[in-house]
């Protein structure tokens, strides 16, 4: 595989849906790094990652991965990509022996001896049909056949919704285990952010199909910031420099973009931290600007 | 393709077993007729009975057992759907001709495999019943296995299109509808114009011209109809006969192709959603 350093590298990727239109989506995940794909529901996450795993065709624009076009080199790409999705697409009566038979002919890197490994670390039975598997164990046993084959890229979406945060833990520090290799990257989307604020390296947020943000996450928590006035105070704080604003009773909260700017022109103003959730929620009502 | 042919084997097993079990109670309950007719109750009824049944239960094991046999052609298509397998397979390393072609694979395999089991039960009928070894019925049991084939795969190539199994069993119900109809329209015109090279035009005349027509010529009705059939319907399944070594491989084939290509087709224009 040639040199690159983007694991994916999307340029205005458009797809139109009566409704719904993914608006020139660009970003890229660098090489070895988490990236989180936040967005509330319906924000054009899935489109994305479907166009991503060659489910769906986009309208327009570039896909590249490992710094290969995606269209030209689909078959070769796809064998260094595992994809992880919020529901088990594995038919329910075969069990984990069987998928292991049949995943053994698929992928030419397949390794039983992994997939086994990990079916025995998250206790996952071999014979017993998927039928009878929790959510949970679902879940595991996705990421267990993901990461038997030696893929460089795991794509996942909305992998860990609906799972108890016992189980989310023990899924985290398995992909910080996958992340120790330096050419494995993984771009994963959820509207969980505690779960992304833990492990990803990078953020890329979607509303309404149209990226908001997209950077290094420590920059945007760094750079982003929530003011906290009164509302006599609000009244004088300039509207360019806030995101948006929740009105309550006693005050204001303003998410700011410019902390380092606001802090120098407000002087003696609360700036407290923001939150990947804080961040999603603001710039989703960005076009209210005020709510509450 | 292998793995996806495995997955397709695996998830049709059931259904293969159960074909499997009612196509071995035949076989049994068509032995236990030949011998009652050899040694039993059947024996001991009139002349001639005894053959007749042999006879019949002869035809039942070695046809029967083969449209049983050719039964097992299924697919999973739809499960793929429902289960959300369809979204997995396309982030597969395989192109959509390696996901088509391996439910045509095993189906064809199936075919081979059931063609073979079929044969050697005609041998097993033979030596049972006491028959004589017929060419002509490996080439009527393998006519049947393509028939049912190609029936199999040209409801996979709509129900790649249609992508719901309802619709797809609606389309399929109107298909052979209308292939019906439209045999059942041919025949009546073919009779009508055998009708005719005895002056008799059944369009044309009421019910007593024809009475009359048929009385000038001294026969009855029943009569021409058996003929027809004599004549003209027994020379074309003489013909299909004759060419059936060419003909099924050749339609087998063709449709085979034909589908391949409407599913593919269908498969790429719509991706992975389900």
């Amino acid at each position: 595989m040639s040199e690159y350093s983007n694991a994916i590298e999307i340029n205005g990727l458009t797809k139109r849906y009566d409704g719904f239109t993914l608006d020139n989506v660009s970003f890229n995940v660098p090489k070895g790094s988490i990236m989180g794909f936040i967005g509330q529901n319906g924000a054009g996450k899935s489109t994305t990652i479907n166009s991503l795993l060659g489910i769906i065709k986009p309208d327009s624009g570039e896909i590249k991965i490992f710094g290969r076009e995606l269209k030209a080199n689909e078959i070769e790409i796809k064998r260094d990509i595992s994809a992880v999705f919020d529901e088990m697409p594995f038919h329910e009566q075969l069990n984990a022996k069987i998928l292991d038979k049949m995943l053994r002919h698929i992928f030419t890197e397949w390794s039983s001896e992994t997939f086994k490994k990990y079916l025995d670390r998250f206790a996952l039975p071999m014979k017993k049909p998927f039928s009878k598997f929790s959510k949970g164990m679902k879940m595991k046993l996705q990421i267990a056949a993901a990461l038997s084959h030696g893929a460089k890229l795991l794509i996942m979406d909305e992998a860990t919704t609906g799972l108890d945060p016992v189980v989310r833990n023990e899924i985290l520090d398995i992909f910080m285990e996958y992340l120790q290799d330096e050419n494995n990257s993984i771009l994963m989307s959820s509207h969980i952010t505690s779960d992304l604020e833990k492990i990803a390296d990078s953020v890329t947020f979607i509303d309404k199909g149209r990226i908001l943000l997209t950077g290094y996450k420590d920059d945007i928590l760094t750079s982003h910031g929530i003011l906290k006035c009164s509302r006599s105070d609000y009244s004088s704080v300039s509207r360019e420099d806030f995101v948006s604003a929740r009105l309550s009773d006693v005050g204001a909260e303003l998410l700011i973009s410019d902390r380092a700017a606001c802090e120098k022109k407000y002087s003696g103003a609360v700036i407290d931290h923001a939150t990947l959730d804080d961040i999603m929620v603001y710039y989703v009502n960005r076009e209210k600007k005020e709510w509450s | 393709m292998k793995g996806l042919m495995l997955k397709e084997l695996y998830l049709t097993r059931k259904y293969r077993i159960v074909v499997l079990a009612v196509y071995l109670v035949l076989i049994f309950l068509c032995i236990l007729v030949r011998l009652s007719a050899v040694y039993g109750n059947i024996e001991k009824l009139s002349e001639g009975i005894a053959e007749n049944v042999s006879s019949v239960m002869y035809y039942i094991m070695v046809f029967g057992g083969a449209v049983l046999l050719f039964s097992t052609f299924t697919d999973c298509v739809i499960p793929d759907e429902k289960s959300g397998f369809r979204i997995y397979e396309h982030t597969l390393p395989v192109t959509e001709k390696s996901i088509v072609g391996a439910v045509y694979m095993t189906n064809l395999c199936f075919l081979g495999g059931a063609t073979l089991v079929a044969y050697i039960n005609l041998l097993i009928a033979n030596l049972i019943f006491g028959m004589e070894f017929n060419a002509k019925y490996l080439l009527y049991i393998f006519a049947i296995g393509c028939v049912m084939y190609v029936v199999r795969t040209i409801q996979e190539a709509i129900t790649y299109r249609v992508r719901k199994p309802n619709v797809a069993a609606m389309v399929m119900t109107l298909m052979f509808t209308l292939l019906y109809l439209g045999a059942a329209f041919g025949l009546n015109r073919w009779m009508n114009s055998y009708y005719n090279s005895y002056g008799i035009d059944i369009y044309e005349m009421d019910e007593a011209q024809r009475e009359a027509a048929l009385d000038a010529l001294g026969i009855g009705e029943g009569q021409i109809i058996t003929r027809f059939f004599q004549d003209e319907v027994m020379r074309v399944a003489r013909w299909f006969g004759d060419n059936i070594w060419w003909l099924a491989p050749t339609v087998l084939l063709g449709i085979t192709a034909l589908s391949f290509f409407i599913s593919v087709k269908a498969l790429k224009r719509r991706g992975g959603r389900c």
